[in-house]
């Protein structure tokens, strides 16, 4: 006997119907459908409705407090935290700096941005691949109060699914670095064509790696329809940084209509400073 | 936040899905009785709104896979009804969403109109490419697949010509297909038939 499939139960007895059974409805009246009661609507409204909402609230936040976002995507092993390190080395004297850390786990890179003395919010996703706009303003609680000049935002370690979510920054930054291969941008097309900069890391490996060309990774850059600034650099030695920083800087002047001379003219960093 | 992409976006989606049909059921609601009899205005109180199909319009450079969006839809239908008397509370009511929409947004919330998903919901893709504008030939080109793998972005008539992605990255509802029912006598049980109805949800 089991009762898996039943055949425990016993039957019930069969009984025929006679000619003068008559079958009614179960509901007494059933409902017809008529062409009122189907249909269809013609529209237009964004999946991502929710999470643009977000961003967007996000942004006024972010426009109202001065604050330029940045949002730093990359593959996993790029160079975002080291970038992050050398750019808020060079930022934190003259401007008020702040990173949010997006990792499935661990403190690690929150912790190696403290160690700069500037404050970190580091978000664990668990295992969601990605950031989103509910989850910046989240950690955006968690900073420090007080007004902000930039805030860096480094997504989780991904080339795919961060393109889709819009945060609320004022710039999406792609890492690519030198021991990626200079395809890459063909290959990740979605992120590639939406960033703002491409910043080309680890550039100190190219005289160790024959199979990287600077030239060739721009002009995939290229064919993506986007003409966006790209910066060659290396975090590690400090060559191109400068650059780097400086865009940050004018843009972030550009935006909130700073003229240059209005913060301090040592603000800029002189090029070819050492690092 | 949801570990995978394309399921979080399925949640997204139905979630806009039963937003609009709220939002459009209380604007016919709010007109009906002025055009109408009253009695034979729909009863929002006894009536729902079941969803039976959605359709996407999905461009290139959406980053969504349209086969993995397709797998994500029915798990995501499937866990829809799974959680579905717990999940509404999660949320703000319905109608709260559908102030801003239309000019009869002020209707009372107790006009709320149900809103169900079918079982058997179908999710209908549309693919819009993208358009490229050339800015030295001053024409807009169309990208599709195969054309994207041949030129890329670029204008196919000279690669060199600098040239701007006009469109490409949207990803819409386009219509909702429904039927309206009358609430049944019977409640709707969804119940746990079996733990893994897909076998490996690993989409």
């Amino acid at each position: 006997m089991c009762e898996t499939c039943g055949c425990s139960l016993q039957p019930k007895p069969q009984i025929p119907f006679g000619a003068d059974v008559q079958f009614s409805p179960r509901f007494a009246e059933p409902r017809q459908h008529s062409l009122e009661e189907s249909g269809s609507l013609a529209l237009l409204r964004g999946i991502m409705t929710a999470n643009d909402q977000q961003a967007a609230k996000n942004r006024v936040l972010f426009q109202a407090g001065g604050t330029f976002v940045v949002n730093l995507m990359s593959s996993p092993g790029a160079g975002k935290t080291l970038l992050l390190e050398s750019t808020v080395r060079r930022l934190k004297k003259n401007y008020r700096v702040a990173v949010i850390e997006g990792d499935l786990e661990t403190e690690n890179d929150a912790n190696r941005i403290r160690a700069q003395g500037v404050a970190a919010v580091q978000i664990a996703t668990g295992s969601a691949c990605h950031l989103d706009a509910d989850a910046i303003a989240r950690a955006q609680q968690q900073l420090p109060k007080g007004p902000l000049d930039f805030l860096f935002i480094e997504n989780v370690g991904n080339l795919v699914c961060p393109a889709a979510f819009d945060l609320g920054q004022h710039a999406n930054i792609a890492l690519l670095s030198t021991t990626e291969g200079d395809d890459k941008p063909l290959k990740y097309p979605v992120l590639f064509q939406k960033v703002d900069g491409l910043v080309l890391s680890k550039i100190e490996l190219l005289q160790f790696f024959d199979d990287f060309s600077e030239s060739q990774a721009i002009a995939n850059f290229r064919r993506l329809a986007n003409r966006s600034p790209v910066w060659s650099l290396s975090a590690k030695t400090g060559i191109g940084v400068d650059n780097w920083v400086n865009w940050l800087i004018d843009t972030r002047a550009t935006l909130f209509q700073l003229r240059p001379s209005s913060s301090s003219p040592q603000s800029r960093v002189p090029d070819g400073a050492p690092s | 936040m949801e570990p995978m992409h394309e399921f979080s976006l399925c949640q997204n989606l139905l979630r806009e899905a039963r937003i609009t049909a709220q939002a459009i059921a209380l604007q016919n609601t709010a007109v009906k009785p002025a055009a109408k009899n009253t009695t034979d205005a729909i009863n929002t109180q006894s009536d729902q709104l079941v969803i039976t199909a959605i359709t996407v319009r999905m461009g290139l450079f959406s980053g969504i896979d349209k086969h993995l969006l397709r797998r994500a839809f029915d798990v995501a239908v499937a866990d829809h009804h799974r959680y579905w008397p717990t999940h509404s509370k999660d949320h703000r009511p319905l109608a709260e969403y559908c102030q801003p929409l239309g000019e009869h947004a002020s209707a009372p919330a107790s006009l709320s109109m149900q809103i169900q998903l079918s079982p058997q919901a179908q999710l209908i893709v549309e693919d819009a490419g993208a358009t490229v504008y050339c800015e030295q030939c001053h024409r807009q080109f169309i990208v599709d697949g195969n054309n994207f793998r041949r030129h890329y972005l670029n204008c196919p008539h000279n690669s060199e010509h600098p040239t701007r992605l006009l469109s490409g990255n949207e990803l819409l509802i386009t219509n909702i297909q429904y039927q309206l029912q009358q609430t049944s006598p019977l409640p709707f049980s969804p119940g746990r038939r079996d733990k893994n109805p897909e076998g490996s949800s690993h989409v």
